[in-house]
């Protein structure tokens, strides 16, 4: 079992839209996987099929592993996702002053569930360095950076850095990071010159593969699917391939030190 | 096979007894070596009679084959061995026991065919020799330093070429991987263009002329050597388009040795040559080239004797100075060139990898002209600075060279075996002095273990039978240029090979053909001719079938030489280059199709897409090959769609975008390496049934010709 995280310091970068195509493709390539919305906006729910009425999520019930099996929606044929629910001020008020005593609050829920059910947890965050992302980071065994071409989007990337330095690469169990540039068109002199600057500053985090921009996102979207029902031949869907190859390599290559030894913040129920 | 470098040469008895060891063993192997020699002598001399010529020929060709189902080299040199003992056996034995005392003209075709058959053993010999140990030579590792490497001048000589075929050459070169102030590329037009002069301006790349057109290529080389100073000197044809590898595959060898003056690469062509072409076995059959740079080169390379091809090479300046520059004296400036080199006692090396690409000759007549133009060129060498005499040479040098000039004296002897049988057939004149069944019994053996040999070391580079077919067809052509240069090896000049055409659509190439007809029409004529003789009974069977046999492989090898001068439509002016990339399609509406290319050229692209709304015919679209994952962007129009197949042609292109292009399909340093993978496997048997079925297909097409021009005569009429 590993946990995914999708991490970005601005808005914008598309990290929901990935999260659905990833589990997608990811559950295709025979993994378990389970897609987990932390967006109290419910994006992800768009691209699944949820209707604007539900509202049913793990966020109120907390995230015990009983209560969530219960949550975790299957309409989809090959993956699963479980939506973040609709909250009260009030009720994300409690839950952050929860999550603030407890630093692993969400790490040992998460991987208590995933052990009993998946191979990978995708953990869609939401944008900035709150407690929310914390959360996930510290849950989190490979993190995944999502960044626009663009030189704001780059300015992150020191910070990005020393956020994961801090949260991740300081636990044994963390396999490693890696930063995907999405919505990329090449066209644009300006973007090709960030992706190969990124690639120069961060050789062992930036991916090679991009992800770019597609009008089509924005239409499946509005259908309520993703890209696999009316344009599967996307280059989107085709990047994401190379990057959930990326990630399975990462997670199989592991930690050949102690592969069974379950250590740190982890919980069995 | 680093062992073999050429820095550790030993003489030429060491490298065949053994480099090292003590007294008593190289005793033992000289006794070896003598006791080897004496049987083999006893085996060549020994004359039998039929039965036992017989027996013996068939024992030693199973012992032969049993032994060619082992691999390894040590094998290959034993069947070597063999072959030319049995070999010199037939020849030993067709001098003296079947020559006819006395000399009369009936008989004329007797001492022409002897004299053709000792050419062809001397060939036999040499060829052995030549690709006996091929040296497969790796890239040597550049100083880590890359302040160390050499400075490098590029030059790209044109003379009347278009400016299209040249710009993928200048803008590949200038992507070579190599340090940005240690390399300079320069265009050398001898025709002074202006479009030429602007679009070195644009791409920022030198641009050289000269006053006058003194010695062509050549001359215009070493002008260009005078306004230069980089420490080495690369040369492309114009249309030879480098990879990015190109310098760092080669350039090593120049720091590791400094006694290396040259280091050559294959010529690697895209586009079919006439043969390729006309007779449709691109990327089937390996082309006339193969066998030279596949086998040859790499052969010569173990004798230090690898010779410079005019283009895709690497010369240090230092030595090219001291012998004067490029050779102005031959129209083969190249091979002369490095003969000189050789003679200073500098090195040349082969490195066995294409690192770039060509297009071949369009035409048949484009390609003659420039075989035509190598064969006076290595016959004027072997005139006038023979490699056989003057100082430098060591013996190997010598024969390997000399193999390589007196191959092109072949032309006589093909014409000669193209036309001994009809002696016979036609004029009933006896030829040889022997019965048909001993001629059988001594040469069957020789043709057989030569083709068994030649099979195991040639067959990734030449197909079986394919070598009489290429020189049959050039071998009229050549005839008059090389007796010439023979005699008179100060006449000639330069003809520029015309590249880059198209052929309008298919036609029959009369001109070039007419040589080959009457030799084919005389040997039909000789079969025919030699039947009646048989059936009213002034004719021996035996004979006779020995001899229609023999002209009907004349017929079979000169029809398919006929099928070369059909011209086939070629439609493209650029050349698609069959390519597997993965591409991130754009459309004009935003969206992204992934998909594949099916071939890729400079005017455009086809890809494998499945039917989509959004490419209408004359939608733009943005084509992005990934390499490496990155996606580099080039704008086209959509032409249309067929069979799951897109096409789309490039718009105006950016100079910029003209150079990702060009990077896209020539400069990746893989682009040419696996090329020879879709080769068919030579197998001797199939490829002669082949042959014989292509022939007779071409000999009914080319029948229907006088028919049809008949029918189009009386319609006119």
């Amino acid at each position: 079992m590993h946990i995914l995280s999708l991490v970005s310091l601005k808005g914008g970068t598309g990290r929901t839209a990935l999260a659905a195509h990833l589990g997608t493709i990811l559950a295709q390539a025979h993994q378990r996987c389970l897609v987990l919305d932390m967006d109290p906006q419910n994006g992800l729910g768009h691209w699944f099929g949820m209707q604007p009425g539900e509202r049913v999520g793990f966020a109120r019930r907390g995230l015990g592993h009983e209560d969530l099996v219960d949550f975790v929606r299957r309409e989809q044929p090959d993956v699963h996702y479980l939506p973040f629910g609709a909250t009260s001020a009030d009720e994300l008020l409690q839950l952050e002053a929860e999550m603030l005593r407890q630093p692993d609050w969400l790490a040992a829920r998460v991987r208590a569930l995933a052990d009993a059910d998946y191979d990978v947890v995708l953990l869609d965050t939401v944008a900035g360095q709150g407690e929310w992302t914390r959360q996930a980071l510290r849950a989190s065994h490979l993190t995944l950076g999502v960044l626009l071409a663009d030189p704001a989007s780059y300015a992150t990337v020191p910070a990005l850095r020393d956020l994961l330095a801090r949260t991740c690469e300081v636990r044994d169990d963390h396999l490693g990071s890696m930063l995907l540039l999405n919505q990329m068109d090449a066209r644009v002199d300006l973007q090709r010159d960030v992706r190969a600057a990124l690639l120069r500053a961060v050789p062992d985090l930036a991916l090679p593969v991009t992800v770019p921009f597609d009008a089509a996102l924005r239409e499946a979207i509005g259908r309520g699917q993703t890209l696999f029902h009316r344009s599967p031949d996307s280059q989107v869907i085709e990047a994401l391939r190379e990057v959930a190859a990326a990630v399975v390599d990462r997670l199989e290559a592991g930690l050949p030190a102690a592969p069974s030894t379950p250590d740190g913040p982890e919980v069995h129920p | 096979m680093s062992a073999a470098s050429p820095d550790r040469r030993g003489g030429l008895a060491t490298r065949i007894v053994g480099r090292t060891g003590d007294a008593a063993g190289a005793l033992a192997r000289w006794s070896g070596v003598l006791l080897s020699v004496a049987m083999g002598t006893l085996f060549v001399i020994t004359p039998l009679d039929i039965r036992a010529q017989a027996i013996l020929g068939g024992v030693v060709f199973v012992l032969a084959l049993v032994l060619n189902r082992v691999t390894g080299r040590s094998v290959t040199l034993l069947l070597t061995f063999i072959s030319i003992a049995v070999s010199t056996r037939y020849m030993v034995w067709r001098v003296t026991a079947t020559v006819d005392e006395g000399f009369s003209l009936a008989n004329f075709m007797a001492p022409l065919l002897l004299g053709a058959e000792l050419y062809t053993f001397a060939l036999l010999l040499l060829g052995y020799l030549q690709t006996a140990w091929p040296l497969r030579r790796k890239a040597a590792t550049l100083p880590e330093d890359t302040s160390d490497w050499p400075s490098v001048d590029v030059f790209i000589p044109s003379y009347n070429e278009p400016l299209k075929v040249v710009r993928p050459t200048v803008l590949a070169a200038m992507q070579m991987d190599w340090p940005r102030d240690k390399l300079r590329v320069h265009i050398l037009d001898d025709g002074r263009r202006p479009e030429f002069r602007a679009f070195a301006a644009s791409a920022h790349v030198g641009y050289l002329t000269r006053p006058d057109n003194a010695h062509a290529k050549a001359g215009n080389i070493n002008a260009a050597l005078k306004k230069t100073s980089g420490d080495l000197v690369a040369i492309f044809d114009c249309d030879h388009v480098p990879t990015r590898s190109f310098l760092q595959m080669t350039v090593g060898w120049f720091t590791r040795d400094p006694k290396v003056a040259l280091v050559q690469t294959p010529h690697h062509f895209h586009s079919p040559d006439p043969f390729e072409r006309n007779l449709d076995h691109f990327r089937k059959v390996p082309n006339e080239g193969s066998l030279f740079y596949g086998l040859i080169q790499p052969g010569n390379d173990l004798w230090d004797a690898v010779f410079f091809c005019g283009s895709c090479a690497v010369l240090r300046r230092g030595p090219l100075e001291e012998v004067g520059g490029i050779a102005v004296e031959t129209v083969t400036e190249d091979a002369h060139t490095a003969l000189r080199l050789h003679r200073k006692g500098y090195k040349a090396a082969y490195i066995d990898v294409p690192q770039a690409s060509g297009l071949a000759t369009e035409s048949l007549s484009a390609h003659v002209g420039q075989r035509i133009r190598w064969a006076r060129g290595m016959v004027q060498i072997f005139r006038i600075d023979n490699p056989l005499f003057g100082r430098g040479l060591s013996l190997a040098q010598r024969l390997c060279y000399a193999n390589a000039m007196i191959y092109f004296l072949h032309a006589i002897p093909r014409l000669i075996f193209l036309t001994a049988p009809l002696a016979f057939l036609i004029l009933g004149s006896h030829i040889f002095n022997a019965t048909p069944l001993m001629v059988l019994a001594y040469a069957g053996p020789h043709l057989a273990h030569l083709a068994l040999t030649s099979g195991r070391t040639r067959s990734r580079y030449r197909h079986s039978h394919w070598a009489q077919v290429y020189e049959a067809v050039l071998s009229f052509y050549i005839l008059i240029p090389t007796t010439l240069a023979l005699i008179m090896p100060r006449l000639g000049s330069f003809n520029v090979t015309a590249k880059g055409g198209k052929v309008e659509e298919r036609y029959f190439d009369w001109r070039i053909a007419v040589p080959v007809l009457v030799i084919l029409g005389l040997n039909l004529f000789g079969i025919g001719l030699g039947g009646w003789h048989v059936m009213d009974g002034s004719a021996k069977l035996d004979a006779f079938l020995i001899n229609v046999f023999w002209a009907s492989l004349n017929v079979v090898v000169l029809s398919v030489a006929l099928g070369v001068a059909w011209e086939r439509r070629q439609t493209r002016e650029t050349n698609r280059v069959p390519l597997r990339l993965p591409v991130a399609l754009r459309l004009a509406g935003g969206a992204t199709v992934s998909c594949r290319t099916t071939d890729l050229s400079l005017g455009g692209v086809s890809l494998d897409v499945a039917p989509n709304p959004d490419l209408e015919p004359g939608s733009l679209v943005s084509v992005g090959p990934l390499i490496n994952h990155e996606e580099i962007p080039i704008p086209g129009r959509v032409i249309g769609e067929q069979d799951g197949t897109l096409r789309v042609r490039f718009e105006t292109l950016t100079l910029e975008e003209e150079r990702r292009l060009v990077r896209i399909l020539y400069s990746r340093a893989n682009a040419w390496t696996s090329w020879d993978d879709s080769l068919d496997r030579d197998r001797p048997m199939l490829t002669a049934v082949a042959l014989v079925a292509r022939a007779l297909a071409i000999l009914a097409r080319t029948a229907g010709v006088p028919f049809a021009l008949l029918r189009r005569a009386r319609s006119t009429a």
